[in-house]
């Protein structure tokens, strides 16, 4: 039987009617479906081969151990997706997060608060995301938030989303930044704030 | 609470926000309407296109490929299967044995190495001496420097596609690894500042043609930043 033609649900429905090497054998040609991909995004997170190698079959073992969990409700590499970000993100080191911080801060216009306003900054979280979102181009907001947001190392940004450009995600950075600040000094000369 | 805590909670997730296995589905309009406000959702959309669109770029494809291969070799049922069946006779019994005569080979070999040693080879004590054709030359960093490096240089390898570069702790704990396919790369910032004046780093870069056979390596390289005078 040629399983060529099957797409990655049925498949997995195939090899849940099987058991022992039959079934391993069809869950390997389900992952092997997905080896350059995983590969591609591994490779551009870690930005080395064998690490990205490492991080991929994380990724598929984590996968194996909980193929039981995957209900069809989404396609396949959706919820494969799904593992590999969660594996990348919690491999971020977060040893040197971003160290501005304080100023982008003043940048959107938070830092004229008091401790006790501080601590409804989550309500207004989704303002502040709004405000990039209508600021912001689609790359700025992309490297603002996986930067700020996730925590993410710059060069990781850079090859995570395949910027090109000779500084890579610290130029779109400093564009975002810029902007923000532009933006913020146009709301408060309207007597507006976020 | 610290500014870093603050941006980062003011751009998680809010219970609003996309479940990551709604990305590759039709989205309601409610959702949809969600996303065109949503700076974060608008990030999870995009990234989840760049997972999903499995095209490599030219100067990844070798890389790529290499992982895939690897990721194949590592998960054959094939290598499982022979190597259980390579191991399969190794009851406990035998491996009690197996463990004792181990044993005994290692102390007869340590006692061998020990009180009937061949005499050393002799060591390379010619500095200027040069490897065959896999010596691959640095151009910089090397030596002490008055301010920390942001990038690391190398002599072009004819038949090289791509380089992999590793930057270590003085006892070889890897702090950083890349792959170029350039003859030269940038250092991530987060590195050079770690490199504070009296810290003193390796590094060493290996060249690897497109059949992914390392063809030209460089030495350990000294860099050491100067204290400030």
């Amino acid at each position: 039987m040629g399983y060529a033609e099957l797409s990655d649900e049925e498949l997995l429905a195939e090899a849940r009617r099987l058991t022992g090497p039959k079934r391993e054998a069809l869950v390997n040609e389900l992952f092997s479906r997905h080896y350059q991909r995983v590969g591609r995004w591994c490779l551009r997170f870690t930005g080395h081969r064998e690490s990205a190698a490492d991080l991929a079959q994380d990724v598929f073992l984590k996968a194996h151990r909980h193929l039981d969990s995957f209900k069809a409700t989404s396609r396949f590499s959706t919820w494969l997706y799904s593992i590999v970000r969660n594996e990348s993100f919690n491999r971020l080191q977060r040893a040197s997060p971003p160290t501005d911080s304080d100023e982008v801060l003043a940048d959107v216009a938070a830092l004229d608060e008091g401790p006790e306003e501080l601590a409804d900054r989550s309500e207004r979280g989704q303002h502040v995301r709004e405000f990039l979102a209508e600021t912001l181009d689609r790359l700025e907001r992309a490297v603002f938030v996986l930067h700020y947001g996730e925590e993410m190392p710059l060069e990781a940004v850079t090859r995570l989303l395949r910027l090109e450009n000779t500084s890579g995600a610290k130029a779109y950075i400093v564009s975002a930044r810029r902007k923000l600040a532009k933006a913020t000094r146009r709301l408060r000369s309207r007597g507006e704030i976020l | 609470m610290h500014a870093d805590d603050a941006l980062k909670q003011m751009l998680s997730l809010t219970p609003q926000c996309l479940a990551v296995d709604r990305l590759s589905e039709t989205l309601t309009n409610s959702e949809r309407q969600h996303v065109e406000r949503c700076s974060r959702c608008q990030t999870e959309l995009q990234l989840w296109r760049e997972f999903d669109l499995a095209e490599p770029s030219a100067d990844e494809g070798a890389a790529i490929q290499w992982i895939v291969a690897e990721l194949a070799r590592r998960n054959s049922p094939a290598t499982e299967a022979s190597s259980a069946r390579r191991f399969g006779w190794l009851t406990p019994s035998v491996r009690r044995w197996a463990g004792a005569a181990a044993s005994v080979a290692m102390l007869a070999t340590f006692g061998y190495l020990a009180w009937d040693r061949e005499p050393p080879v002799r060591e390379r004590t010619n500095a200027n001496e040069t490897y065959r054709t896999e010596s691959l030359q640095v151009v910089r960093p090397v030596g002490d420097l008055a301010s920390a490096p942001e990038a690391l240089e190398w002599v072009v390898v004819p038949g090289a596609v791509g380089y992999d570069v590793e930057v270590l702790e003085v006892d070889h704990t890897v702090l950083w690894r890349a792959t170029s396919s350039a003859a030269r790369i940038d250092l991530p910032p987060t590195l050079v500042r770690k490199l504070v004046p009296g810290k003193t780093i390796l590094w060493q870069v290996r060249a690897h043609n497109a059949a992914d056979r390392v063809i030209a390596q460089s030495g350990l390289e000294r860099v050491r930043i100067e204290l400030s005078k």
